[in-house]
């Protein structure tokens, strides 16, 4: 497969050479899930309103975070530490009202109503949910981040809303519903940024045991090779065998010199290969006794 | 529309419900699904390569920046990349639909220095601007030093800068709607298997949508602002040049009150502006008419 390299600068450089300015860009970027975020002005208590894309932070706490220009004034200058928001994941009826929101408009105008949202109040804190988004997240600024250009606001979910006719679709169906994904931005007819979002599409599943431990995610090597000898794909013996070659693996890992060490991370190697791709015939041809001295 | 409350905690419980046959369907109705990656690192001390998945999001585009978060409990990216702190080199090969079963391998617990590459029968090459090596079956590359790191709950979350990029020839110049479907693929749920154990599922873009453009908007698009907006619908005839000049003498009198709300005309003010660029963002150009006739023989009664 041929390979052409490009610098960062080349990425970063509109060029001629592709369909559009922003082309490598978005080629080497990919697609980021997009919402709404809504928030209230410090002074006013006007209800602000800006299209975001978000980057996962952690399970516990559950958070998330979203980047702005530095240069956005409207979220800057009213953002801050503490400040509650909510993000609110809209699907394809929404398109227009996140293209709005993305516009540099005027200061503290009724933003709601140029999008034509509907907003409910949360229970919980004095910024609304979007009636229009089926799933809303409410958060709180913890951690504020300026790095290059952006300025990076860590937020903290603390209650969140969805639609109760959501509950009971598979996901085949919620990804028509929500969210939107900012796809990328082109350079429209007279020569303007255009951006343009798009929404999830076909769904593959991975393996599962015996390609992998029963579990799935956040088990050990000796989990999964335990699930495979309770389930008959391993024999007490053959089990014996990786899990002596496991401990003295590790036993000398560091001693890279060490005359074991190529052969012991040959067999370890392929003994997992033989069970990732399900070779078993060929797992239990190399670990027979003649072979695994 | 009903809608229902719930707390973070309570989704983290995986909530039940009739009806509903898959135990994690719930749960994941909470979270954004977001684009994977396959990173590959080199182990410290044996420089053995490693292969570990995760999903990334953007912190900014100029320098081309992206997020990880890595889990405490991901040994081996912990050990490669957040021991080794800022200025770590890692590659980013963003896997397509073509190896979601190779994608799934470099989640395994493989013993320390035994390498998901070779397990996954993945293809290294070497890369331009970083030690570690790309992965052929990943259509594109991204080559990166890290350049921030932060502890943050259960996670490290991981700038990473990319300094390069290596892209499959082939795909060079190909539509968006094709790339999109190819990949990265996106960490999209998990579904129970009869283990009680976790099965993850993967998924591309699908559709781009109709794209809004002008008049919802100026023709500069992103780049354009109000003023600029209401010129370009004088000139294709969707606004009058009465109507216009009051939308600028609105204008020019709200940008010197917006930040008083205390201002005498501050809230008609505000009412007026907002309906006349709701009406220009619908693009009901009759009713915005309308509306301002009926607002200019207001001001001038």
């Amino acid at each position: 497969m041929n390979r052409r390299f490009f610098s960062h600068e080349e990425i970063q450089a509109p060029s001629s050479e592709f369909p559009d300015p922003y082309y490598l860009l978005y080629t080497v970027r990919g697609s980021f899930p997009l919402h709404l975020l809504v928030w209230r002005h410090p002074v006013t208590g006007l209800i602000q309103i800006r299209t975001a894309t978000m980057n996962p932070l952690t399970w516990s706490p559950y958070s998330m975070s979203v980047s702005f220009p530095r240069t956005d004034r409207q979220v800057v200058e009213t953002l801050r530490s503490g400040d509650p928001c909510v993000m609110a994941w809209g699907g394809p009826d929404l398109v227009r009202a996140s293209y709005l929101a993305r516009l540099t408009l005027p200061d503290n105008l009724d933003v709601l109503q140029i999008c034509r949202l509907k907003a409910i109040p949360s229970p919980y804190s004095g910024i609304p949910h979007l009636i229009d988004c089926p799933l809303n997240i409410e958060c709180r600024v913890d951690q504020i981040v300026d790095y290059a250009s952006h300025r990076i606001y860590f937020l903290v979910v603390e209650y969140l809303s969805l639609d109760e006719e959501i509950l009971l679709l598979k996901r085949e169906e919620v990804i028509q519903r929500y969210h939107l994904y900012e796809v990328d931005r082109v350079r429209n007819q007279w020569d303007g940024e255009q951006v343009r979002f798009g929404l999830m599409g076909e769904i593959f599943q991975c393996p599962t045991f015996p390609v992998g431990p029963k579990q799935g995610w956040y088990s050990t090597f000796k989990g999964w090779m335990t699930d495979l000898k309770t389930e008959g794909y391993l024999s007490e013996d053959e089990y014996a065998k990786i899990m002596e070659w496991y401990e003295r693996w590790l036993a000398i890992f560091e001693d890279l010199n060490n005359p074991e060490r190529p052969l012991l991370r040959q067999r370890l190697t392929a003994v997992c290969q033989a069970i990732a791709w399900q070779e078993w015939d060929r797992l239990h041809q190399m670990l027979t006794p003649d072979n695994a001295q | 529309m009903a809608k229902i409350f719930v707390t973070p905690q309570f989704i983290r419980l995986h909530p039940q419900l009739r009806g509903v046959s898959d135990p994690r369907q719930i749960h994941f109705h909470f979270r954004p699904i977001r684009p994977a990656y396959i990173m590959v690192s080199l182990d410290p001390v044996s420089g053995e390569v490693n292969l570990s998945g995760g999903t990334y999001g953007p912190v900014c585009d100029d320098p081309l920046t992206v997020a990880l978060h890595i889990h405490e409990r991901s040994f081996d990216a912990t050990r490669n990349v957040i021991t080794r702190g800022v200025g770590t080199e890692v590659v980013l090969g963003l896997p397509s639909r073509h190896i979601i079963t190779q994608t799934w391998m470099t989640a395994l617990p493989l013993p320390r220095g035994i390498s998901e590459a070779d397990v996954g029968h993945f293809t290294l090459f070497p890369s331009r601007w970083v030690k570690p090596p790309s992965i052929a079956e990943c259509p594109v590359n991204l080559e990166c030093v890290v350049t921030f790191i932060t502890r943050y709950g259960t996670h490290h979350i991981v700038f990473c800068k990319v300094i390069g990029a290596s892209i499959e020839t082939d795909l060079l110049g190909r539509p968006r709607q094709e790339l999109i479907r190819l990949y990265p693929t996106f960490e999209c749920d998990d579904i129970e298997n009869r283990w009680g154990g976790a099965i993850e599922r993967l998924s591309v873009m699908g559709p781009i949508l109709p794209s809004p453009v002008f008049p919802c908007g100026p023709k500069a698009g992103l780049k354009g602002d109000v003023r600029t907006w209401i010129t370009d619908l004088v000139t294709d005839g969707l606004l009058l040049p009465q109507d216009a000049e009051l939308l600028r003498q609105w204008l020019a009198q709200w940008e010197a009150i917006a930040h008083h709300p205390e201002a005498a005309e501050w809230r008609t003010l505000r009412s007026r502006l907002s309906r006349a660029i709701e009406l220009m963002a619908w693009e009901e150009f009759p009713a915005l008419h309308e509306f301002l006739l009926t607002a200019a023989q207001g001001e001038s009664a």
